[in-house]
C-alpha cells in the first residue's frame, strides 16, 4: 500500500483493513473521500470565515459557489478514477445479499460529501452574519434609524393622511361602477371627496389588516386612512425571527409627529453617523439593491435617505438580514438541492457500476432522444404539461417490461441493459410524476367551462403530497434496489453474448 | 505418494535444481493448510529470491538446505491423507456457436474436464479456438448443445462466471499498485483478513513475483502481466481455468515454468481445478496436458482422447543438412513417405516405429541436429 499525501496512519491503516476484509466498501473509497472532505472543508471554512468579515457587504455567493462547486467535480473526476479501477460486481467476485445497498449508500455518502461542500460558503456567511448582528439588534437599529431621521428632518416630513372611502358589497359584478357619488356620507365626503369605491368582503378584510386606520361609518361604508411614508430604512424579514417588531409609520406618527419634540440635534446627527459606519455597505449592490445615493429625485424621502445616506444603509441591512437568515428560510430549498443532486450523480454512479460502458451511454442517447421526440409531440399537438407527465409514465412502464423480460432472458441484449438503467433511474421520480400530473390535471379542470363559478373547499395540499411523493420514490428506490434491481442487474450482465 | 513428493523436493535440492524446489516446496505447504508452515516456507523462500536478485556469488543462503530439510519434514507430517479429488468439472456436449455477422461457425465439439486435468485446444488463428473457450467460460451464447457444470447445482450465468477464470490473450489493464490488486481478488473470493496477506504473499512468492509487487502495470514487462494476471486469477479460487495463448508473451523458461506451475497447483489439494488453455505451442501444450483437441475451421479434427482409433501411422520430424534423396534412399522398399516443409523433415511410416525410424537415420550415419516423435502430436495436422 502506497503512502498518500495527506492520509493519516490511522485512516491508512483503514484503508489496508477494508481492502482485506471489505472489498466492496474499500473500492467505494468512501473514507478518503469523507476525509479529503473533511480537509477541504475545514480549510474552505476557514477561508470563507476571514473572507467574509464583513456581513453589511455584498458577497458574490453564485460565484464562490460556482468556484468550489469546479472544485468538488475536479474532486468527484479523482474519485471516479479511483472507483472505476476496482469493482466487485464486473469481476464476479462473491456475493452477498445488501451488497446493493451498501454500495447505493456508500456512492450516495461519497458524492454527498462533495456536494456538501458547496454549501460552506453560504453557512459560513450565515454564521459570520449571526456572530455580528443580533436579531433584536438589527430590529432596534433600523427603528433607531428611522425614528432619529423623523426627529431630525420634521420639516421635511408630510403630515396629511391619504383616505379612501370603500362601500362593502356583497360581489363585485360591474367594474365600471367603482366609482360612485356618496352625497349623504359627510365625513366621507369631508375628508376623501364625494366619491366611493365598491369592495367585496374579502378586500374588505385585506384592507382591515393593512391600512394604518379606519372610521366605519355604517356596516357597508368605510373610510381607510394611509399614513405618510416615514420608513426610510427596513427590510423585510428583519423582524421575523426577533421579538421586537420594525415599527411603521403610523406608529412614528403617534409617537414622534404628532407631539413632536424639538431633539438633541448634534448628539441624533452623531449617532447618526454610528448607525451609518455600522451598517452603511460599501459596495453599491447588495442582494435588494436600492441603487446609490448619486440620482435622486426631489421628493422627501429621497432628500432624507440622500441626506444620511440611508439607501447604503439600507443595502448594509439587507444584506446582513438576507445572509442571516437565508438558511432558516430557505432550508427546504438548501435540502432539495443537495439531496437531489446528490441523488441523481449517485443514480448515474451506480448504473455505470452495474452495465457495461457502451450500455450506460447507449441509455443516455436513449434518454436524450427520448426527449426530443416528446419535446416534438407535444410541439406539434399543442400538448401541456399533462400530456408531457403522461408521455414519461408511458415510457416507465414501457422500461420496467422491457426490464423485467430480463428475468426470463438467457442472453444479453443491449435493449433489455438500457431498459434496466432507464428503469432504474426513474423510479424514485415516479412518485413525483403522478402527483405532479394529478396537480396539474386538478389545475386543467379549474379552467374548463363552467368551473369559475364552483367554491374550492379542499385544503391546498399540494406541497404536502409532493413531500411524500419524493420520500416514497425515495423509499421505493431503496425497497426495489436489491431484490429487483440488483438481480437484474446480476442476470443480464453475467449472461453471456450473442 | 506424499514421500513420493518430499523425494522429488529433496532430490531437486540434492541436484541443485533450488528454483524447482522452492516452488514445489510451496505447493507442498500449501496443501496443508497450516498457516505458520505456510509463512515459514513464504520466509524462506523470500531469503532464497533475494540473494538470487542480490548477486552475492552464493548460489544460496546459509542454512537454506537445513531449513528445507526442516519445512519439509513437517510439510510431510501434515500432509498425510491430503490430495484432490478428480471430481468432473464441465462438460460440454455437441456445442455450437455461429456469429450472426459474419461467415465463421464453430462446429459441434463435445468437451470434458475433469478436477486436475489439462485439456490443450490447438490450432491456426482464426479457427475457432478463442471461440470455443468463450463459450466455455460462459461468456457467448450456444446455439446448440449444453454446457453442465457439475460443481454448480442450479447455477445462473453470474455463479457460473464465479466459479471459472477466463484470461484472455489481450489482458485488460489493471489500475492501481500490483498489490493492491491482488488483495483485492482474494479479497472478493472470500479471503479476509491474515490469511489474505499470507495468500497474497504465497502467490508472489509462488510464481516470484515480490520484486514486482510494488510497481504499476506499465512499469512491468508484457511477460510479467501475464503472470501477474495468473497470480490474481489463482487467488480468486477458481474451479476452472481458461486461458487463451498463455504463452504468447512469454520467453521459453517462462513458459515451461508457468506450465508446470499451473500444473502443479492445478493438482494440489489447496485448491485443485481443472485448466483449458489455447496456444500455438503445441509441444509445450502437449507436454503437459492430458487432452489436446486440434481445431480447424470450427471443426474438432482430432482429439488426443481417441487417438488410437484415429493414429494408424507413425511419424517423426528431424532436422538434418542431409539432402532428401539420400535419407529417401535409407529406407529404401519400407514404404515411407518424406515431406519437407522448409525446416524440418517428416518421415510417416505405417510399418516402422518412431525408434526404427530414428535408428536408422543415425546408424546411417547422418548428422540430425533436432529430432520429435509426433506420432500423437497435433504438429501432424498443420
Amino acid at each position: 500500500m502506497s503512502k498518500r499525501p495527506l492520509v493519516p496512519s490511522f485512516l491508512q491503516k483503514l484503508d489496508d483493513k477494508l481492502l482485506r476484509n471489505k472489498p466492496n466498501t474499500w473500492a467505494a473509497r468512501t473514507h478518503l473521500v469523507i476525509w479529503f472532505a473533511v480537509l477541504l472543508g475545514l480549510a474552505l471554512s476557514v477561508f470563507c470565515y476571514l473572507a467574509f468579515f464583513d456581513a453589511k457587504q455584498y458577497n458574490s455567493i453564485e460565484g464562490w459557489v460556482t468556484f468550489i462547486g469546479l472544485v468538488a467535480f475536479i474532486g468527484f473526476v479523482f474519485w471516479l478514477i479511483y472507483l472505476l479501477r476496482f469493482n466487485v460486481f464486473k469481476r464476479y467476485g462473491n456475493w452477498f445479499m445488501w451488497d446493493g445497498l451498501k454500495s447505493f449508500a456508500l456512492y450516495f455518502v461519497s458524492i454527498g460529501a462533495m456536494v456538501a461542500v458547496c454549501f460552506i460558503p453560504s453557512a459560513i456567511e450565515t454564521y459570520r452574519a449571526n456572530q455580528q448582528f443580533g436579531n433584536e439588534e438589527i430590529v432596534n437599529d433600523i427603528n433607531e434609524i428611522n425614528s432619529t431621521a423623523c426627529k431630525l428632518e420634521y420639516d421635511l416630513l408630510p403630515l396629511e393622511w391619504k383616505a379612501d372611502t370603500c362601500k362593502v358589497v356583497d360581489t363585485i359584478i360591474n367594474i365600471s361602477d367603482e366609482y360612485t357619488v356618496a352625497d349623504t356620507v359627510a365625513i366621507a365626503v369631508e375628508v376623501a371627496g364625494p366619491k366611493y369605491h365598491k369592495i367585496d368582503t374579502a378586500e374588505l378584510r385585506t384592507k382591515l389588516f393593512q391600512v394604518d386606520s379606519v372610521v366605519k361609518i355604517h356596516d357597508s361604508l368605510y373610510v381607510f386612512f394611509e399614513c405618510p411614508q416615514y420608513l426610510f430604512v427596513s427590510s423585510g424579514d428583519a423582524d421575523d425571527y426577533a421579538t421586537q417588531k420594525i415599527i411603521y409609520s403610523a406608529e412614528f406618527y403617534r409617537t414622534i409627529i404628532r407631539n413632536y419634540k424639538k431633539p438633541d440635534r448634534p448628539a441624533l446627527l452623531k449617532r447618526m453617523e454610528e448607525l451609518k459606519t455600522k451598517y452603511a455597505a460599501s459596495s453599491r449592490y447588495s442582494y435588494y439593491d436600492e441603487g446609490s445615493d448619486e440620482y435622486t429625485n426631489d421628493t422627501y424621502l429621497e432628500k432624507i435617505k440622500k441626506r444620511y445616506s440611508l439607501k447604503r444603509i439600507n443595502n448594509g441591512i439587507d444584506n446582513a438580514v438576507n445572509k442571516k437568515y437565508s438558511w432558516i428560510k430557505n432550508w427546504d430549498s438548501f435540502l432539495r438541492v443537495f439531496y437531489y443532486t446528490t441523488l441523481i450523480i449517485t443514480l448515474l454512479v451506480f448504473i455505470f457500476r452495474h452495465t457495461t460502458i457502451k450500455t450506460f451511454f447507449l441509455s443516455v442517447l436513449t434518454a436524450v432522444i427520448l426527449a426530443i421526440f416528446t419535446g416534438l409531440m407535444m410541439v406539434m399537438s399543442n400538448g401541456d404539461e399533462t400530456a408531457i407527465l403522461s408521455f414519461m409514465i408511458v415510457y416507465y412502464a414501457l422500461f420496467a417490461c422491457i426490464a423485467l423480460s430480463i428475468y426470463g432472458a438467457s442472453i444479453r441484449r443491449a435493449i433489455q441493459g438500457i431498459a434496466l438503467n432507464l428503469f432504474l433511474f426513474m423510479t424514485p421520480f415516479v412518485p413525483l410524476i403522478f402527483v405532479a400530473l394529478n396537480e396539474a390535471m386538478k389545475y386543467r379542470r379549474y379552467y374548463e367551462p363552467g368551473y369559475n363559478n364552483q367554491v374550492i373547499t379542499e385544503p391546498d395540499n399540494t406541497a404536502l403530497y409532493f413531500l411524500i411523493a419524493e420520500i416514497a420514490g425515495s423509499l421505493i428506490l431503496l425497497i426495489l434496489l436489491e431484490p429487483v434491481f440488483r438481480k437484474l442487474y446480476r442476470k443480464w450482465y453475467a449472461a453471456p453474448e450473442n | 505418494m506424499i514421500p513420493t513428493v518430499a523425494t522429488e523436493i529433496a532430490g531437486y535440492l540434492k541436484h541443485g535444481d533450488y528454483a524447482v524446489a522452492v516452488r514445489r516446496t510451496l505447493d507442498f505447504c500449501l496443501d496443508t493448510g497450516d498457516d505458520t508452515l505456510i509463512e515459514n516456507a513464504i520466509s524462506w523462500s523470500r531469503g532464497y529470491h533475494e540473494n538470487e536478485n542480490s548477486k552475492s556469488g552464493k548460489a544460496i543462503p546459509d542454512n537454506f538446505i537445513s531449513e528445507a530439510e526442516h519445512i519439509l519434514q513437517q510439510a510431510t507430517q501434515q500432509h498425510a491423507g491430503i490430495s484432490y479429488q478428480n471430481n468432473p468439472l464441465i462438460s460440454a456436449e455437441k456445442i455450437s456457436k455461429t456469429y450472426s455477422g459474419g461467415g465463421f461457425s464453430l462446429k459441434p465439439i463435445n468437451v470434458t474436464v475433469n478436477t486436475g486435468n489439462v485439456l490443450g485446444v490447438v490450432g491456426e488463428n482464426g479457427n475457432g479456438k478463442t471461440t470455443l473457450l468463450r463459450c466455455l467460460a460462459g461468456q457467448l451464447a450456444l446455439d446448440n448443445g449444453e454446457i453442465k457444470y457439475h460443481l454448480l447445482q442450479k447455477p445462473d450465468a453470474y455463479a457460473v462466471k464465479n466459479h471459472i477464470a477466463f484470461i484472455p490473450q489481450r489482458i485488460p489493464k489493471w489500475y492501481g499498485l500490483l498489490k493492491d490488486n491482488l488483495h483485492f481478488s482474494a479479497s472478493i473470493a472470500g479471503v479476509y483478513g491474515a490469511k489474505n496477506d499470507l495468500m497474497v504473499n504465497f502467490m508472489l512468492e509462488r510464481l516470484n513475483l515480490s520484486s514486482y509487487a510494488h510497481l504499476t502495470w506499465n512499469q512491468i514487462s508484457s511477460g510479467y502481466r501475464t503472470r501477474f494476471e495468473i497470480a490474481r486469477i489463482l487467488l480468486q479460487k477458481p474451479k476452472l481455468l481458461i486461458l487463451d495463448e498463455p504463452l504468447a508473451n512469454l520467453d521459453i523458461n517462462a513458459q515451461q515454468t508457468i506450465l508446470t506451475d499451473l500444473i502443479f497447483m492445478a493438482k494440489g489439494a489447496h485448491n485443485p481445478m481443472g485448466i483449458i488453455l489455447s496456444s500455438q505451442q503445441l509441444h509445450e501444450v502437449e507436454k503437459v496436458a492430458d487432452t489436446v483437441i486440434f481445431i480447424k475451421q470450427g471443426n474438432c479434427l482430432y482429439s488426443s482422447n481417441d487417438k488410437a482409433e484415429k493414429i494408424t501411422s507413425n511419424a517423426i520430424e528431424f532436422e538434418t543438412a542431409a539432402s532428401r534423396e539420400s535419407i529417401i534412399a535409407l529406407f529404401g522398399d519400407c514404404n515411407v513417405e518424406l515431406q519437407f516443409n522448409g525446416g524440418f523433415y517428416t518421415i510417416t511410416s505405417g510399418v516402422l516405429s518412431p525408434q526404427q525410424i530414428i535408428s536408422t537415420i543415425v546408424a546411417a550415419n547422418i548428422a540430425v541436429t533436432y529430432f520429435r516423435d509426433i506420432t500423437y502430436s497435433t504438429k501432424r495436422f498443420f
